[in-house]
């Protein structure tokens, strides 16, 4: 940032100065977009569901949707610059007091995208 | 799920080290063209512009090798993205890249012919266009469609 700044003194016109801010732009888009990959990166780098547990949610999948169903292990937390949230916060609160909850549970949800369109996402996370 | 197709690492750094290079080459074109002294770096910048030009241009049959435009690290990505931001009618006019090419390579001999100068004023705003149209991608690509609305216990069509 310091380099850019620095840089950005020096440009000779206006037109070199816009194209600065075009670029500075994109980094701040594509730092975001590295940011959200963080999440899915540490998914698969430590798994919140144990390799049993992940074969029964999908054996329950094709068993209560559909035989070709795919099952998504998705990250707990959505990222975005330098905040988290947690898209499945609302869900959770709906079903229940999250306090109320001793053990770790999985949330399963199911997008209907038509007839014979269906994805099954799973996450799991200790409320206790 | 959200972020999942966009957030490739490997495309995101390239993008953002094409957005840099294209910037890099407007930087020192600018220079050129009010006659500022260029860095090591500026020219050598410009060179590397010259080379993604010849690429570009009519003799642009063969693959280019990846060694000559180091920056990059997927030329392949930045000839189309270049090729997308020259104006339409450069389409028709297969020698629209040689034309810039020539002029850049001219005024780096010391040209400082009007005709040559505003061929670097046009490769500038090729370059300035490329950019715009690299964060007009980065845009599309971060705004992600979300899922439909999640459904509530009491709505869900699934019974256990």
């Amino acid at each position: 940032m310091e380099e850019r700044r620095a840089l950005f003194a020096t440009l000779p016109d206006q037109a070199s100065q816009k194209g600065a801010i075009t670029e500075m732009r994109s980094l701040v888009y594509d730092a975001r977009k590295l940011q959200q990959s963080l999440t899915w990166i540490d998914a698969i780098a430590l798994p919140a569901l144990d390799l049993g547990t992940r074969y029964f949610i999908e054996l329950a999948g094709r068993r209560l949707v559909s035989p070709s169903v795919s099952t998504v292990l998705v990250p707990a937390f959505e990222a975005s610059y330098s905040t988290y949230s947690d898209p499945y916060s609302k869900i959770v609160k709906d079903w229940g007091d999250p306090a109320t909850i001793e053990h770790d549970h999985v949330a399963i949800v199911f997008f209907r995208g038509g007839s014979s369109d269906r994805l099954c996402s799973t996450r799991s996370s200790s409320m206790s | 799920m959200n972020g999942a197709t966009s957030a490739n690492p490997t495309k995101v750094a390239a993008g953002a080290t094409r957005a840099s290079f294209f910037q890099d080459i407007v930087v020192a074109l600018s220079r050129v063209l009010h006659e500022q002294a260029l860095s090591a770096r500026d020219s050598s910048v410009l060179s590397r512009g010259i080379d993604l030009l010849r690429f570009t241009g009519r003799g642009s049959v063969a693959l280019p090798d990846p060694a000559a435009v180091s920056e990059l690290e997927d030329t392949s990505n930045a000839l189309a993205v270049l090729k997308a931001a020259a104006p339409a009618t450069s389409v028709i006019d297969i020698d629209y890249f040689d034309g810039l090419r020539s002029a850049l390579e001219a005024v780096a001999g010391g040209d400082r012919s009007e005709e040559a100068l505003s061929k670097v004023g046009e490769a500038r705003q090729l370059f300035l266009s490329a950019n715009e149209a690299n964060l007009e991608a980065s845009i599309q690509d971060s705004q992600e469609k979300l899922p439909s609305p999640l459904p509530t216990p009491s709505s869900a069509s699934l019974s256990l």
